[in-house]
Order: structure tokens, then C-alpha cells, then sequence
């Protein structure tokens, strides 16, 4: 039996690249999210350096011009929203400010403060007068909160362009591991399909990778099979071809000399046994030469008259014609060995007188073998069309086998029903030939 | 079926003298012959109907035997051959212009292939006739009761194919490789002939002789 082509992808290859995918654009995202928090990192500590500097200079000039002469007052007028100043003495009294006068912390090092909804950047040094002495210290606090804002922004462009990136990268690596399995799933697809009487290679396309390494290894068994069934298959053709003469000369001369005895029953009796003989083993040489793989070629074939003439040489069975047309597209020589085959299964079921052959016409052809054998169990039944599988001891399990394929050859079908204890009934179903004209003027 | 001039063409001893006794039964008159030399020489005697020949023979292959008997004349053949393969093969060379019969083969299995190849041959050299249409291969006219036409070649050709073996299925493929041997003309020539021919039938009365099968073929029922 031929299996089905199967015409959709096998889904292990798809949850292979659905997995791989994920796996590649998760890590994607992972290597964004990491470079994006290490540019912010980078970028808050340039910024902080950077106002660290600022506010350590302003400072030691403040500090230096303070101890040169100057007035605090004079900074203390010029001083913005952005920086607070504050002379604070030794003692913590603030005696000078500018800005409001929320007071500074003490902070030796640059610190970073947040009080009140402010996020300042605080340092002090010390306050000397210009008599050298030291009276207390020289306090500054500068607002960040721009460079924090500066910061956000920076987040938020780099959150968005990340995110896109993230879609982009994710989309092409998605993109490219569906194609760099293409190769693999296609090699699946082909796998999948091999038929096993006829293994044909799979080609394969893409990159010289494991998938290729893959592909010549299945090619390399699917060959080693390939050859050993031709080695078989010739074998025997060659067994065949030995045994064909033999078995023609003594099936035709029998049946000459029965025709010439017609009332010497060991004649009739060995010319039905050689009979047997040449039906079997065409049988087996139809199968064995892939006969049935091509076209048949048909003609319209009272299929009654055929199954008649077939019934008749077996008088076990009993033929009946309900009439109607019986014509089919079909090839008399193979329909007849149909026939052949399903009148002997019965017989040899059944035993003689228990088979009864019946066509009926009129529209599609049916033509149906009863028998009051013991039937089939369901296990067998699910078998009965295997190839080599037979029902019975001894039978070669070729001929409902070929008895399907020839049907199957003819656009019919060959079906049975059968339960232990209540004999089998196979049916042959073909199209009756007006099915297949096509009605011209 | 009128008796006939056979040529059997086999090395088997046995097989050659059932083929030849069957043959002969059915009243035909047989010539036997063992080699394709033989099998050639007895052909060109001429006056052979159809030739029985065996593919495997001693000294020339039977394919060889086969292509040198179409080339030298009109003679039906009927092939025998015991490898699968092979048969497959006379089917590619000659698409129906050689049946083949695969050993081992049932007696009146050959008796109905070589009468069928006879029929289809009658109508060659003669008339042949069937559902009230005669088509007459020396003038190539074709009658329907009273009316009649003369017809081109290649649809005469066609006609008389169809006619000589009612109910057979003739492919586009058979037609071409019988009206056109291997210089396969272009795609659907056939298709074209059979509607030319289909035209000139309905002008005498049967339009629907030629029945079209579907995805199959051509057929006279």
C-alpha cells in the first residue's frame, strides 16, 4: 500500500524553529537590555564627574576670591536658581546666604542630596578671611535636577529605539532561523513521505552544514535500501524469468489436454492446480515489477460478462446478474484477475458452495463477492489489503493486494465487511463508463 | 475471427509448441521460427499478419527484431517478455503500436491479445466497420448509410484506429506516437485533428461517434 503524500510540513520541524527563535530573540533582548543599562550607567557617571567638577571649582574660586578681600555679598547677588551659597561659621551660623535659606549640609566630598523635592549636588571648603583666619566654612549647593531631567530623556529615547531595535532584531532572527531550518524541515517533509516499497532520495538545498551531513546520511541509508531491494527485485526477475516458461507450457498444455479429456477429472483436477499456480505467481510478478505503477490501458469492459466467465471456471461459486449496464472503464485481463483473486479467497474461506458472485449494473458497477466462511476479526479485517499479510496459513497475502490496486488503477474502490461468524462480503465499486464521457455535440 | 498468417518467434522449445498449437487451434496458420534472423527472413516473405515475438532471444534482441519488422512492414506485434522492465520499455518505444504479453501468460490470454491486435490490423489494408460507420482505408472515405466524405490523412488515420477496437481508450500520448511515430509534433495537435474530425462525422449525421474520456482519452463505443 502506498502511504499518502503528506502535503502539509510535519509540525516537529515548525516547533523546532518556533523554539529556536524564541531562544535566539530572547537573547537578543537580553544583549539590548544589558548595552542599553550599561549606556545609562556610563552617561550618569560622565554627568555626575562632570558637575562634580563644577561645583569643586565655583567653590575654590569662591573660596579664593573670599580670602583675597572680596565680599561674600558679591556672589551671594549674582546668585541663580541653579546654585545656593551660604558662609556658614565654625560654630554653624549661617551668616550669608543666597538662595533660600533652607540650610546646606556639611559635605567635605561632592554628595548628592535630596531634601524638599530638591535633588542637589552639595560640597563645601573652607571659609578663611584675608587675615588667614579660618572662620568656618564655605557651603554650595547646585541643583541637578535638569541633568536628571537630561537623564530621563535619555532613558525614555533610549527605552523607545531599544524597543524597536529589540522588534527589528527579534523579526529578522525570527526570519533567519525559519530559513536557516527551511533546509531541515524540507529534508523532514521528504523523510516523511518516503515510500517504503520505493524509497526515492531526498533532495536537498541549502548551506553544506549538520542538515546537509543530515541529508547525505538519510540519502546513504534510503540508497543502501534502494539497492537491496533492486538487488532483490532483480533477483526475482531472474527467478521469474527461469520459472515463466515452465509454468506457461505446463498450465497451457494442461489445459489443451483437458480440453481434449473434457471427462478425466486428474486432468481437470492438475490442470486447476497449474491453474492456480500461474494466477499466484502473476500475482506476485505484477507486484514484484511494479506493474501496477503504471497506467493501465483501459477499455469499456462489460464487467458481467467478465466476472461471468471468471465464475464459471470455478464451480464452487454461484454467479447472478441483476442487470443493468455493466460497462466500465477497465482492463479485461487485470479485472478478470480481480476477480480471480476474490473468488478464490472466498473459496478457500469458505470451501465450495458457500460463495455466491453477484454484479449489479445500472449507473456505477458493483460487483460483490459473499462467502458463509468463518469471517474475519477485526485485527485481521484492518490487515486484509496489507501486502504479505494473509488471513489463512500458507496464503502468499498477495492477491487482495493486487485485487485493490488494480480496483484502485480503475478510479474504483474495493472495500469488505466481515465479523467472525458471519462470513465476508467484498465489493467492487467502478464508475459505469457514462460518468467518464464527457458529452459533446 | 477469420484465419490469419502468424509468426511465432520463440527459443523455448516448449513455449514455441504451445504457442503454435493454440494458435493453430484457433485456425490460424502459424509460421515458427527459434532466432530473430529466422523471425526476420520468415518475415520478409511477407504475407505475415502479426508477429508473436519473444524479447529475449539468442542472437538479436527482440526490441532490434521488433524496430527492423515496423520498419520493413505492416505486420501486428505481440511481445512477449518475462522482466517487468521490459515491458515498460516495448511500452515507451512503441506506445500501442506493440502490445506485450509478460510470461508467464495464460493460453487464451494470448489467444484474446493477438485477436484483438488482429481486429485493430483489419483495418488497415480493408474496411472496417462498426456502429454503422465503415471507413475504407483505400480511398480513405468514411460512409454512414448513404452519405460519405473523404478524409485527410491523419484524421482518416485517427477514425480507423478508434473504429478498428470499440471501446478501447485511446490517450492523446497513443494517437500522437501512432500518427507520428517519434517526431512528436507540437502539444495539442491531437486535440486538433479530433476536432476536425468531429466536424466533418457531425456533418454526416454522427457528431457524437467519438466520445471523449475524461483525463484518458479518445473511445468509440
Amino acid at each position: 500500500m502506498r502511504r499518502a503524500a503528506a502535503t502539509t510540513r510535519p509540525p516537529v520541524a515548525r516547533r523546532l524553529s518556533t523554539r529556536l527563535g524564541a531562544i535566539v530573540v530572547a537573547a537578543v533582548v537580553v544583549a539590548l537590555a544589558g548595552a542599553l543599562v550599561l549606556v545609562d550607567q556610563l552617561y550618569g557617571r560622565v554627568q555626575r564627574d562632570q558637575l562634580e567638577d563644577l561645583l569643586l571649582r565655583d567653590l575654590a574660586r569662591v573660596a579664593a576670591v573670599v580670602r583675597a578681600g572680596s565680599l561674600g555679598s558679591d556672589f551671594i547677588a549674582q546668585g541663580t536658581g541653579e546654585v545656593r551659597l551660604q558662609f556658614v561659621t565654625h560654630a554653624g551660623q549661617v551668616v550669608l546666604a543666597g538662595g533660600d535659606l533652607e540650610p546646606i549640609a556639611l559635605a567635605t566630598v561632592p554628595t548628592s542630596t535630596r531634601a524638599a523635592g530638591r535633588h542637589e549636588l552639595i560640597g563645601s571648603t573652607v571659609w578663611v578671611l584675608p587675615s588667614g583666619l579660618e572662620v568656618g566654612t564655605v557651603r554650595m549647593a547646585l541643583d541637578v535636577s535638569e541633568a536628571d531631567t537630561a537623564r530621563a530623556a535619555l532613558r525614555r529615547s533610549l527605552l523607545a529605539s531599544g524597543a524597536m531595535l529589540a522588534v527589528a532584531a527579534g523579526a529578522l532572527a525570527w526570519l533567519l532561523v525559519a530559513r536557516a531550518l527551511r533546509p531541515l524541515a524540507d529534508l523532514a517533509g521528504q523523510a516523511v513521505v518516503v515510500d517504503p516499497a520505493a524509497p526515492r532520495l531526498a533532495r536537498y538545498r541549502g548551506p553544506a552544514d549538520e542538515v546537509a551531513e543530515l541529508a547525505r546520511a538519510l540519502n546513504l541509508a534510503l540508497d543502501g535500501i534502494r539497492e537491496r531491494q533492486q538487488a532483490e527485485r532483480d533477483a526475482l526477475a531472474e527467478v521469474a524469468h527461469e520459472l515463466a516458461a515452465p509454468l506457461t507450457v505446463v498450465a497451457g498444455e494442461l489445459r489443451q489436454l483437458a480440453d481434449l479429456r473434457p471427462d478425466d477429472a486428474r486432468v481437470r483436477a492438475a490442470r486447476d492446480a497449474a491453474d492456480e499456480l500461474l494466477h499466484t505467481s502473476q500475482d506476485l510478478l505484477t507486484l514484484a515489477r511494479g506493474e501496477l505503477d503504471r497506467a493501465p490501458d483501459l477499455s469499456v469492459v462489460d464487467v458481467a460478462e467478465v466476472t461471468r466467465g471468471v465464475a464459471d471456471g470455478y464451480p464452487g461459486a454461484t454467479f447472478a446478474f441483476d442487470g443493468g449496464d455493466a460497462r466500465a472503464f477497465a482492463h479485461p485481463d487485470r479485472l478478470r484477475q480481480v476477480v480471480r483473486n476474490l473468488v478464490r479467497n472466498a473459496l478457500q474461506a469458505a470451501g465450495a458452495g458457500r460463495v455466491r458472485v453477484r454484479v449489479v449494473g445500472g449507473g456505477d458497477v458493483r460487483l460483490r463477492v459473499e462467502d458463509d466462511g468463518p469471517g474475519m476479526s477485526p485485527e485481521v479485517l484492518a490487515r486484509a489489503f496489507d501486502r504479505y499479510v494473509s488471513g489463512r496459513p500458507g496464503g502468499s497475502g498477495v492477491g487482495l493486494t493486487v485485487a485493490r490496486r488494480i480496483v484502485e488503477a480503475f478510479e474504483g474502490r474495493l472495500e469488505v465487511r466481515s465479523a467472525p461468524g458471519q462470513g465476508s462480503v467484498f465489493e467492487v465499486m467502478l464508475p459505469g463508463w457514462r460518468s467518464k464521457v464527457e458529452h459533446e455535440d | 475471427m477469420p484465419p490469419a498468417h502468424l509468426l511465432v518467434v520463440e527459443d523455448d522449445a516448449r513455449l514455441r509448441a504451445l504457442v503454435t498449437e493454440a494458435l493453430a487451434s484457433a485456425g490460424h496458420r502459424v509460421t515458427a521460427v527459434a532466432t530473430g534472423g529466422d523471425g526476420l527472413a520468415a518475415a520478409a516473405l511477407g504475407d505475415v499478419d502479426l508477429v508473436v515475438l519473444d524479447l529475449n532471444l539468442p542472437d538479436v534482441d527482440g526490441l532490434e527484431v521488433a524496430r527492423r519488422l515496423r520498419a520493413d512492414g505492416e505486420a501486428a506485434i505481440l511481445m512477449l517478455t518475462a522482466r517487468g522492465d521490459v515491458g515498460s520499455r516495448v511500452e515507451g518505444l512503441y506506445a500501442g503500436a506493440a502490445d506485450y504479453l509478460t510470461k508467464p501468460f495464460d493460453v487464451r490470454e494470448l489467444l484474446a491479445r493477438v485477436h484483438a491486435r488482429l481486429r485493430e490490423r483489419r483495418g488497415l489494408d480493408d474496411v472496417v466497420e462498426h456502429a454503422g460507420v465503415r471507413a475504407h482505408a483505400d480511398t480513405r472515405v468514411v460512409r454512414v448509410g448513404e452519405a460519405g466524405a473523404a478524409l485527410p490523412e491523419l484524421e482518416f488515420e485517427v477514425l480507423r484506429l478508434l473504429l478498428a477496437s470499440p471501446g478501447r481508450v485511446f490517450s492523446r500520448d497513443d494517437l500522437e506516437r501512432r500518427l507520428y511515430g517519434d517526431d512528436l509534433p507540437g502539444s495539442n495537435t491531437v486535440e486538433v485533428k479530433v476536432y476536425q474530425l468531429r466536424r466533418r462525422l457531425k456533418a454526416l449525421g454522427v457528431g457524437d461517434l467519438i466520445r471523449t474520456v475524461r483525463g484518458k482519452g479518445y473511445t468509440i463505443l
